[in-house]
């Protein structure tokens, strides 16, 4: 399924029982409630991966929303995978202590 | 000097970081110094957004200028005083290392906007709020 915002598309697979979420471009302020949004319609799966590799950068309205799905799998007991973080991602992810909490591979 | 006036409203947000990339772009920085700018530009510009102005509306001017090898950027609106850097960056620094396994849920558009710019002012002036980042 293609989700299609003025800055950030998202990609959505269901690979075995992964729910594997593809995002190209920046998860900001207008576009991290896509993100939510794709994420609370979907079911039938056991875990997530989101897919960071054509993301340019994530800003504190993306971080609220990637918080918001850790803490709904922490409480489903569903593992949540975020990969292929480009640098300033990473950065971000470091210095608000992300990178402490997040599966970042 | 180049200027953007552009009402502070959410959906405005492309045109303010294409304002900003703009900015850069034209003076060589590199696509991550932009990329980390337009996340400063973001964070400041939904920050007024959100709280200058409510329940009215009003209007930002963004100013950019080269200063020797740096970029300025300023934020005017005539929204209500607010220095956003009375929150200590450095509070979220200590509590992130002092925490293992939970996140709160806000603060982190300053700690971002300190973490990603050279040096970042503010003056209330003229019944302005004035933001200063240095790029």
């Amino acid at each position: 399924m293609w989700a299609k915002g003025n800055v950030m598309d998202i990609q959505i697979q269901h690979q075995g029982s992964d729910l594997l979420i593809s995002l190209t471009g920046r998860l900001d302020a207008n576009t991290s409630g896509d993100l939510q949004n794709a994420v609370d319609n979907e079911s039938e799966y056991e875990s997530i991966t989101i897919d960071f590799c054509s993301l340019e950068y994530i800003s504190s309205a993306g971080l609220r929303v990637l918080l918001s799905i850790h803490k709904n799998c922490l409480a489903n007991n569903t593992p949540l995978t975020i990969l292929n973080c480009n640098d300033i991602v990473k950065d971000v992810f470091n210095m608000t202590g992300f990178s402490d909490v997040l599966n970042v591979e | 000097m180049k200027t953007l006036e552009i009402e502070a409203k959410a959906e405005n947000l492309d045109q303010v970081t294409a304002f900003i990339g703009d900015a850069l772009s034209v003076h060589g920085f590199e696509p991550a110094t932009v990329s980390k700018t337009k996340i400063a530009g973001e964070e400041i510009f939904i920050n007024i957004c959100n709280y200058a102005y409510t329940p009215d509306s009003g209007f930002v001017q963004i100013r950019s200028a080269q200063a020797g090898n740096s970029i300025q950027i300023e934020f005017q609106d005539h929204g209500r005083p607010f220095n956003p850097l009375s929150a200590d960056c450095s509070e979220k620094s200590t509590e992130k290392n002092t925490k293992s396994l939970e996140l709160t849920e806000g603060g982190y558009g300053i700690l971002m906007i300190c973490n990603l710019v050279s040096e970042i002012s503010y003056r209330f002036e003229d019944g302005k709020n004035i933001l200063t980042i240095i790029i």
